[in-house]
């Protein structure tokens, strides 16, 4: 796989890039990448990406990784060795959009199927499950959410359209692949039920304001006082996580106090689900994302390929957690492989053994042949 | 696995079953919770018949094409074998296979990777396999009775039922879409209370329905009434509610079955007046008998005296009430004709120009001899206005008055009777001719007014005993009069008299083309040479006396074969030509005679056809093979030989 950086971000390097890596032989695709604070708007990218040469997706995410670098301004466009079949599904968050039917157009997903979705959209919970429900493990998924850490939504898709918002584009290839998934978070509460909740927002826990008991549990563990002000600051510490059999919990991570209480989360927290706080060591969440890369290596589909690509698909919020150790993250899985990413907005992936999830706080390893 | 995890799956899973009545949507949604809760990579629910299983519900869509699910599958043991042990596995490669139990149900399955679910949370689950197996069960019988609904729907719907039930204790009505279309009521309006149906019904009506419901809620006997419904556009519609009652309720249908009883009045009106018909029918056959058989026994009876007749003067007289009593009989036979073809819509009416005053005085001449006969006054009052010249039919104008004349005298014992012709202006661009028939007879009833002109109708059989006639001649003139545009107007006082006004459209005619309603001059007409072909002998015998008589020679073939060999002979003016005959009928002769004279290039010869058979297709099949004109019998020698002078002056000119 070619990957091509550009640190300025700007549009006309992006045209460059694009036309450049679409001419190089055996270029059936490209994968981009860009960051948020590129400020690139539907206006100067749509001419592009209606012209691309080669099927074009991807997004914009608050960072984007190569090598051992995340950088907050910067384009990366990634050359595939094969063509990828795409599907775009438009107005995500309207309930008349019907998922199902709008899946059929994808011709077939492939060995490994490219999913990003706009992290502000409404419906990211249903789109997963349909995806699973369509495609259950015939693929591998990977991909997560586009969009700003502004939390203001926006268009955040890149597709041959042009930007979207409030979309998904799933590409699916042939190019065969191994994922790991790991997060580093461990349980530190007694199970939580989620008594009221509205898909990502948490009205109340065990039948009180959401915030009341959470504060209640997170608190003594952070030895700080914590007020809807700067919530954040401490929360991103203490995630929620919903325990799964045989595996990880799944973290939601909870962004602000809504009103009368409710906390909204990044993701989905069904009502009747139970919920944990969890807490992270540094040392945990290193050793994860260093796990991910073992995890991708055992789950490659067949022998191990010859020449591989890295795709690290990590959470933003592991950044903003582990400040300046978040470095030594990348450096725990830089195996020396040609290595690109993107710090996202939640994060999709499955093993290829197990249910697909929309995971915040953690960390996806793709090994990818090619 | 922890206890507090399994409890929380399981109660997960469990809030998941039941979700919906519908068993796809119900399945989808609790494999889709087992999927997530449980990290499976798939799971499906199977019905089971028998040892075979039917997927209902299989997560993800593509379980079944994936590579791991076909080789567990072929490891599947028998349901009965699952049913029993309540849970089984089956492992392959680190992929295994949870199957699950659902009682009286099917299977549930659960693929999942690595390490096998542990035997106490599958025993655990099996209360929740249960619990999804009941509710299986529960859609099944949830959609069966959904189809079972719509088919009674179906049925209520194409049968017009009503549907409705009442629950006494808690005063509820329920009535469907049909029950209140049939009661004129919004459903979104209805009361959903006795009362509102009692609100719609005819006051007289209420206390019947209260009974009829108390009456079989009290299990004495199912309601079964007809009900008057008064509906918002102030009709009444009748509906009959049915109803059976059990222990709390009493449901039932209604139907609207106004129209059936509209049908029903209608059919048992149509039978009535069928019958009276048939019985008007039966006594005109009875009248047609007795008239038929009076003249006929005048005739024979006559006929009888004449050949043993002592003297010239007995014979004359024998002979005259025989003619008498024949042409009665001949009247009543064209009326039963005429009501015939009228019956048939085979009378055509023709407009032509005519002089009325003519027409008036010859009905006069006509029935004078008849008025003279019983003394009465025969008079013609004609208004000065009276045009003389009108377009018409004078044929049927005259055949109308004269049975308003002829009816009058019938009836008339003494005074006279009035012709009074005059014309009535509608407007400027219409007029009326109007002609009156005045007697002074016995008039007619008020109550038997309006049936004169019905066919079959005189005031009763007696009235055909007293004064004879079909019945007929009325009811054939006001049809006639229909057919041009008029019609009869009848007022009458018993014991004074009656005025028939017959009237009908004037159209006034020009002085060019006027039919002469006047009988032909009586000029002497040149001795003819006539072929007779008549197969009868007493037909031949009465044309020939008359033929003779006038002075014509007379040959005579006995069928259209005969006919045709003498005419190749040629030698003849005219021939008579019978049509039914033995050997060749008339107008299969009267074809062959035409092509043989236009092979001899000869002038065809006039023919008349002279037959018993009075209807217009006869006629016409006569013209069309090439007759010339057409006599009907019995042959009156005053129309022969009118026909053959018309014929003799036209050939002189």
């Amino acid at each position: 796989m070619d990957i091509a950086l550009d640190r300025s971000g700007s549009v006309a390097a992006l045209a460059t890039l694009l036309d450049d890596m679409a001419a190089r032989p055996g270029v059936g695709g490209l994968l981009v990448l860009a960051c948020d604070g590129n400020g690139f708007t539907s206006e100067q990218l749509d001419p592009l990406l209606h012209a691309a040469a080669r099927p074009v997706f991807g997004g914009l995410f608050p960072q984007i990784i190569h090598g051992r670098e995340h950088l907050e301004r910067g384009t990366l466009v990634v050359g595939l060795p094969v063509a990828p079949r795409l599907c775009i599904i438009e107005n995500l968050s309207d309930a008349a959009t019907d998922i199902d039917a709008s899946l059929a157009g994808l011709d077939s997903p492939g060995s490994t199927l490219f999913v990003f979705v706009d992290g502000f959209s409404r419906r990211i919970g249903a789109t997963i499950t349909a995806l699973f429900e369509n495609f259950g493990l015939l693929p591998n998924y990977i991909g997560g959410g586009a969009g700003s850490l502004s939390l203001v939504q926006k268009p955040c898709l890149i597709t041959p359209r042009g930007l979207l918002q409030d979309a998904v584009v799933l590409a699916g290839t042939d190019l065969r692949s191994g994922i790991g998934v790991a997060h580093g978070w461990q349980v530190v509460s007694d199970a939580l039920k989620v008594t009221a909740s509205d898909r990502n927002t948490i009205l109340t826990l065990n039948g009180r304001p959401a915030f009341d008991v959470y504060r209640e549990h997170v608190e003594p563990l952070a030895g700080a006082t914590l007020d809807a002000g700067g919530f954040f600051d401490i929360a991103k510490g203490f995630p929620f996580g919903i325990r799964r059999l045989d595996s990880e919990v799944v973290v939601r991570d909870p962004l602000m106090v809504g009103e009368k209480g409710a906390l909204v989360c990044v993701g989905e927290v069904p009502e009747g689900a139970f919920v944990h706080v969890l807490r992270g060591a540094p040392e945990n969440l290193l050793a994860a994302a260093a796990q991910t890369v073992r995890k991708a290596a055992a789950a490659f589909d067949g022998e191990p390929p010859a020449c591989a690509t890295r795709m690290f698909i990590d959470c933003i919020s592991r950044v903003l957690y582990l400040g300046e150790d978040f470095g030594r993250e990348l450096d725990a899985v830089d195996r020396g492989e040609p290595l690109f990413g993107a710090l996202t907005l939640g994060e999709i992936a499955n093993s290829g053994r197990e249910f697909l999830e929309f995971y915040n706080k953690t960390s996806v390893m793709a090994l990818i042949e090619g | 696995m922890k206890l507090a995890l399994e409890t929380e799956i399981l109660f997960r899973i469990s809030l998941s079953i039941g979700d919906s009545t519908q068993l796809e949507p119900m399945t989808r949604r609790v494999l889709s919770e087992t999927l997530r809760l449980l990290n499976a990579s798939g799971a499906a629910v199977y019905m089971r018949s028998g040892d075979v299983l039917e997927p209902v519900c299989m997560l993800p869509r593509t379980l079944e094409r994936s590579v791991r699910f076909p080789p567990l599958r072929a490891c599947w043991p028998s349901p009965a074998d699952v049913a029993a042990q309540g849970w089984m596995n089956v492992a392959l490669d680190g992929v295994v296979h949870h199957l699950v139990d659902l009682p009286e149900f099917g299977l549930l399955v659960i693929e999942r990777s690595g390490t096998v679910l542990e035997s106490s949370f599958l025993d655990s689950f099996l209360a929740l396999a249960r619990k999804l197996a009941n509710a299986c069960r529960a859609c099944l019988s949830d959609e069966a009775l959904e189809r079972e609904k719509q088919r009674l729907e179906m049925a209520t719907s194409a049968a017009s039922l009503g549907v409705w039930s009442w629950t006494p204790a808690t005063g509820a009505l329920d009535w469907d879409a049909l029950m209140c279309a049939m009661h004129g009521v919004e459903p979104t309006v209805f009361g959903q209370r006795l009362d509102a149906w009692l609100d719609r019904l005819l006051p007289i009506d209420v206390g019947r329905l209260r009974s009829g419901l108390d009456t079989a809620l009290a299990g004495r006997k199912p309601l079964d009434e007809d009900l008057g419904v008064q509906q918002p556009d102030g009709s009444v519609r009748v509906v009959r509610v049915l109803g059976r009652a059990t222990a709390h309720q009493i449901a039932g249908v209604a139907l609207d079955v106004t129209t059936r009883r509209e049908t029903n009045d209608a059919l048992r009106r149509a039978r009535d007046a069928a019958e009276a018909a048939s019985r008007a029918k039966s006594e005109f056959l009875a009248n047609m008998s007795h008239e038929i058989r009076t003249p006929m026994n005048g005739v024979l009876g006559m006929l009888d005296l004449a050949q043993d007749a002592a003297s010239e003067t007995d014979l004359r007289e024998y002979v005259a009430v025989a003619r008498s009593s024949a042409e009665s009989l001949l009247t009543i036979i064209n009326d039963i004709l005429d009501f015939s073809k009228i019956e048939a819509g085979k009378v055509e009416i023709e407009s032509v120009p005519y002089d009325l005053g003519d027409l008036l005085g010859e009905v006069v001449r006509m029935m004078a001899a008849q008025a003279g006969q019983k003394s009465l006054l025969l008079k013609l009052e004609c208004d000065p206005g009276l045009p003389r010249l009108i377009c018409g039919d004078p044929v049927r104008v005259r055949q109308v008055l004269i049975n308003l004349v002829s009816n009058a005298i019938k009836f008339t014992s003494r005074g006279g009777v009035t012709i009074r012709a005059g014309v009535r202006v509608e407007s400027a661009a219409q007029e009326r001719l109007s002609i009156s028939v005045i007697d002074t007879g016995i008039g007619i009833a008020p109550d038997k007014q309006g049936h004169v002109f019905e066919a079959f109708a005189q005031q009763d059989s007696s009235t055909t005993r007293s004064y004879g006639g079909t019945g007929l001649g009325l009811s054939i003139s006001s049809r006639l009069a229909s057919l041009m545009s008029g019609h009869i107007a009848l007022s009458s006082t018993p014991g004074e008299g009656s005025v028939f006004c017959f009237d009908l459209p004037l159209v006034r005619g020009n002085a060019m083309r006027v039919e002469a309603t006047a009988p032909g001059s009586e000029q002497p007409v040149p001795a003819l040479s006539i072929l007779l072909v008549e197969d009868h002998p007493v037909n031949q015998k009465v044309a020939e006396a008359v033929l003779t008589r006038s002075g014509h020679r007379v040959t005579l073939a006995e069928n259209g074969m005969q006919a045709l060999e003498m005419m190749v002979d040629g030698g003849f003016d005219l021939v008579l030509m019978d049509m039914q005959m033995p050997v060749m009928g008339g107008v299969e002769a009267t074809r062959l005679i035409r092509e043989m004279e236009r092979e001899l290039r000869r002038p065809p010869v006039p023919i008349f056809a002279m037959t018993a058979n009075a209807l217009e297709e006869d006629r016409t099949a006569c013209i069309e093979a090439g007759m010339n004109d057409f006599l009907t019998k019995p042959l009156l020698p005053r129309v022969l030989r009118d026909k053959i002078a018309a014929l003799a002056e036209g050939m002189s000119g």
